[in-house]
């Protein structure tokens, strides 16, 4: 176990590694972003003087390795515009985007998973095909047109829920049934499918033949074995719903990480942009780390490489 | 026979495999496929080679193929060393027929395709026959040319795949298991023409397999392996007749009772493949 | 991360399924195609100039509704610019971009695939690590970073939607040669003679056609979708380019007095996905009859 565990966070590590260095060079890499900041009109001094407060001006190696050091000892960096450190600023912006997220990924996997356990009990039948539909225009919809219309329909023509901002239970609900679109309809095409192999598997017979009720094999048995992908798919969904997260907290004028990234992008604030990305890719990583060591202990196969 | 009749010399072969993945996972545990395994071939022979599964036939295969390792000893081809480093004529001189025989063909090539891209790249050795000549002599008719793999039967399969291994004048002939996929009646269309061809062409083959019937039917001499071991070796019929080893003497009582192809004539009777004999229309 | 992928096995082929199959592919692949030809087509039909603007005109209702004019079927938005005619003129932009970013991640997506799969050892190890890398990096915070250095243009998004969608394809393209490359003619071409980038090429690339192109369906999909994100935010396609994520951006600011103009743009896109999901699902059930997840 603990060789797994260490050659996961290994693994963790050089992929984290990979994806902010990816996200340094393709920033400086690919263009300027001193005069992207400062626009066509700046002069050549002011150019110069906010390079030099960026540390752009120097040899791209060089910045690499500061980059690199500071990342290793927890510094982000300070924001350009609100010329606080960007970690301070992350973790105050945080905490609603948490709120949002984990009400999103609890109603996904509360309708995502009856849907698709539902979907496979009734296989090719209409339920199972009203499912699939369900999920896939889940999966088709854009989520911040989605949540335009449900403004549209319950803020402003029915009046029933508030259509932005953070001001209780209330306003969370919207937003929140829209993150959850993508990651139900996933874990619903999901735990169909590997419900309908699971059902089919010759030891949920037998279990069945020795008197154990339906719904208990269903319940017990088979969503057990269910699990594992649909863990897979949380873990991976992480991404989605970081980026998802993005649009509909701008439609919704959600107080969180995804507001404060797009506040960023306006404000041309380059430092902060730079911060974000690589926190989302240590949250990303983090979370699949989980997801991978909870799969080694549901699934010791997996743990001792068998599978 | 002559020194230039001897087509393959296996010398203490030992074949060791790592155990684990590459990455971060070296445990050094090995575990020996093939362990000091000598056999030799001449022209116009077909031996065998008898095991079961895990027995390190396969690996042997491979080694001879030029496609596996070789941890020890050496594998002598015509008088070239096998390893590494050989050009691409010195390699395929020996040429494989396989078990899988649709699985032996690509997918989505027609059989004229296949047979362009091998004079394409050999265009030296392959100027010798025609593709209608070269399916002729395999018992197949022209019309398969532009047949895609999954649009012939299994026998037909390994007709092509036996086709395409003759087409590069290979002097050693590996067949690993070639008639174990295939129905026992195509089993002997195949065999003959394996009797065949070692009589016309003048081929060397090593024929592996786990199935001791087929082995009889065809084998001049016969290796038998147990876990990356020669246990006992001797011409056919005196291996199974006079078994020496316990474990020979297993594997012979585990034959069903059936005769072997033509009890009175093993190896001889030239067999006439032609389409007339063989009509190339297994079911 | 643990792929889901179940082996690949050998297309069986039963000619009922199969029909039904191509049914299908044709039941969505028609519609679809109608759509992308009438974008195509848009500046041949008689519509009114989807840049003209018209303060007079500006937020009429959908023609059906009180105040609607026949002129402008769905509507105009706060400029007085036609909803339908920028839809269509949006949807050529739109399509173009899809095509455009689906190609720039599938070709070099699949060829490291093929090649990651078929060398294994160091080169997939790196592969492996990059396509995890990718996986990690939230796109959206990935397209604001690439496009904090580059500024926005339209090769910037191709850029990003290139780096979006490559992972994607090595992933499923690379556990596809694995168990194609122990096939036994594989091994048979190695033993002719065959050099190792004419098999890869010759023989593997033909060899995964099939999925190939399913994901890139899906694929194509998912890039609307993404760019969609993008324009919205303002990353994207800028004024006075049409796309119909830069139309819900404008539609954005309507919501509450003018709702046919972010509504219309919207269901053009759901519509369009829908299809092209449809057509993957269809499409990849055609090609290989046995369930296949990825």
């Amino acid at each position: 176990m603990l060789r797994f565990l260490a050659g996961k966070v290994t693994r963790g590590v050089v992929t984290l590694l990979i994806a902010v260095s990816a996200a340094f060079f393709l920033a400086r890499g690919t263009g300027d972003p001193v005069r992207e900041m400062l626009g066509d009109l700046a002069g050549p001094e002011q150019v110069a003087q906010l390079s030099a407060q960026l540390g752009l001006d120097r040899p791209l190696p060089v910045q690499y390795a500061a980059f690199v050091g500071d990342l290793a000892t927890g510094d982000l960096g300070t924001s350009i515009r609100y010329g606080t450190p960007n970690l301070d600023l992350i973790l105050g912006w945080l905490p609603a985007s948490l709120q949002l997220a984990a009400a999103a990924m609890v109603l996904a996997v509360l309708v995502g998973i009856p849907l698709g356990v539902w979907a496979a009990l009734r296989e090719g039948r209409f339920a199972d095909r009203f499912a699939s539909t369900v999920a896939l225009t889940g999966q088709s919809i854009p989520l911040f047109w989605l949540g335009l219309m449900l403004i549209l329909l319950f803020a402003v023509t029915l009046g029933w829920l508030p259509a932005g901002q953070s001001t209780g239970f209330s306003s969370l609900i919207l937003p929140a049934v829209t993150l959850s679109t993508l990651p139900m309809a996933q874990i619903a095409r999901l735990t169909r499918s590997s419900m309908s192999e699971v059902l089919g598997e010759a030891f949920l017979d037998a279990t069945r033949a020795r008197g154990v009720a339906r719904w208990r094999v269903v319940l017990v048995h088979a969503l057990r074995n269910a699990a594992l992908p649909v863990i897979t798919i949380i873990g991976l969904q992480t991404g989605t719903l970081l980026s998802g997260a993005i649009t509909v907290e701008f439609v919704f004028a959600w107080p969180g990480l995804g507001t404060l990234a797009t506040q960023a992008v306006q404000m041309r604030d380059f430092s902060l942009i730079q911060a974000i990305v690589i926190f989302g890719a240590v949250v990303f990583v983090l979370v699949n780390l989980i997801v991978d060591l909870l799969y080694g202990i549901l699934d010791p196969r997996i743990r001792d490489g068998v599978a | 026979m002559t020194r230039e009749r001897r087509i393959l010399d296996v010398d203490d072969l030992t074949v060791v495999h790592q155990a684990g993945g590459r990455w971060g996972n070296r445990r050094g545990d090995t575990v020996a496929a093939v362990d000091g395994v000598s056999l030799t071939v001449d022209a116009g022979e077909i031996i065998g080679v008898v095991g079961e599964s895990g027995s390190g036939k396969t690996s042997l295969a491979m080694a001879v193929a030029g496609l596996g390792r070789i941890s020890g000893g050496t594998v002598t081809v015509s008088g070239v060393q096998v390893s590494g480093r050989l050009s691409r004529a010195e390699r395929t001189r020996v040429q494989v027929i396989l078990q899988d025989p649709h699985g032996s063909l690509d997918p989505r090539q027609t059989v004229r395709r296949g047979l362009r891209e091998l004079r394409r790249i050999h265009p030296e050795r392959t100027g010798w026959t025609t593709d209608e000549e070269l399916l002729a002599k395999v018992g197949l008719n022209a019309d398969l040319l532009d047949r895609l793999p999954h649009q012939v039967s299994g026998g037909q399969a390994q007709r092509v795949a036996i086709a395409r291994a003759l087409l590069l004048r290979p002097a050693l002939l590996l067949a690993d298991e070639p008639t174990s996929a295939l129905d026992v009646s195509v089993q002997a269309q195949i065999l003959r023409l394996l009797l065949g061809l070692r009589r016309s062409e003048d081929l060397a083959i090593l024929f592996i397999s786990h199935d001791l019937a087929v082995v009889r039917a065809v084998c001049d001499r016969v290796h038998v392996m147990l876990r990356g071991r020669v246990v006992e070796h001797g011409p056919t019929a005196e291996v199974f007749e006079r078994p020496a080893h316990e474990y020979t003497r297993r594997l012979l009582a585990a034959i069903p009772g059936r005769r072997p192809l033509d009890p009175a004539d093993p190896a001889g009777r030239p067999v006439q493949v032609t389409t007339a004999s063989v009509p190339g229309g297994e079911p | 991360m643990t792929a889901v992928l179940a082996p690949r096995r050998p297309a069986s082929g039963r000619p009922a399924t199969r029909a039904r199959g191509a049914g299908a592919v044709l039941a969505f692949g028609v519609p679809l195609a109608l759509i992308g030809a009438v974008c195509l087509a848009a500046p041949l039909l008689p519509l009114p100039d989807p840049a003209a603007q018209s303060l007079s005109a500006a937020l009429r209702p959908p023609a059906w509704l009180s105040g609607g004019d026949a002129a402008h079927l769905l509507g105009t938005d706060h400029l007085g610019r036609d909803v339908l005619a920028r839809i269509l003129y949006g949807g050529r932009l739109t399509f173009l971009i899809a095509v455009a970013g689906m190609l720039a991640g599938a070709v070099p997506g699949t060829l490291l695939g093929l090649v990651s799969g078929f060398y294994r050892g160091t080169v997939d190890a790196v592969v492996s690590r990059f396509v995890e890398a990718q996986l990690a990096l939230p796109f959206i915070l990935l397209a604001i970073a690439v496009i904090a250095g580059r500024g926005r243009s339209l090769s910037a998004l191709v850029l990003v939607l290139a780096l979006f969608g490559w992972a994607q394809y090595a992933r499923v393209i690379r556990a596809e040669t694995l168990s194609l490359r122990e096939r036994p003619f594989v091994l048979g071409l190695r033993c002719a003679g065959v050099p190792a980038p004419r098999i890869l090429l010759a023989h593997m690339l033909p060899n995964v056609a099939g999925t190939v192109l399913v994901l890139v369906t899906l694929q194509i999909g998912t890039v609307i979708l993404a760019e969609s994100a993008l324009s919205f935010l303002g990353l994207g396609v800028v004024s006075p380019q049409i796309s119909w994520g830069a139309m819900l951006a404008d539609g954005r600011d309507q919501l509450t007095h003018a709702w046919w103009v972010a509504a219309f743009p919207g269901l053009a896109i759901t519509t369009v996905v829908l299809l092209v999901n449809l057509l993957g699902d269809a499409m990849r059930s055609w090609l290989d009859p046995k369930k296949r997840r990825y």
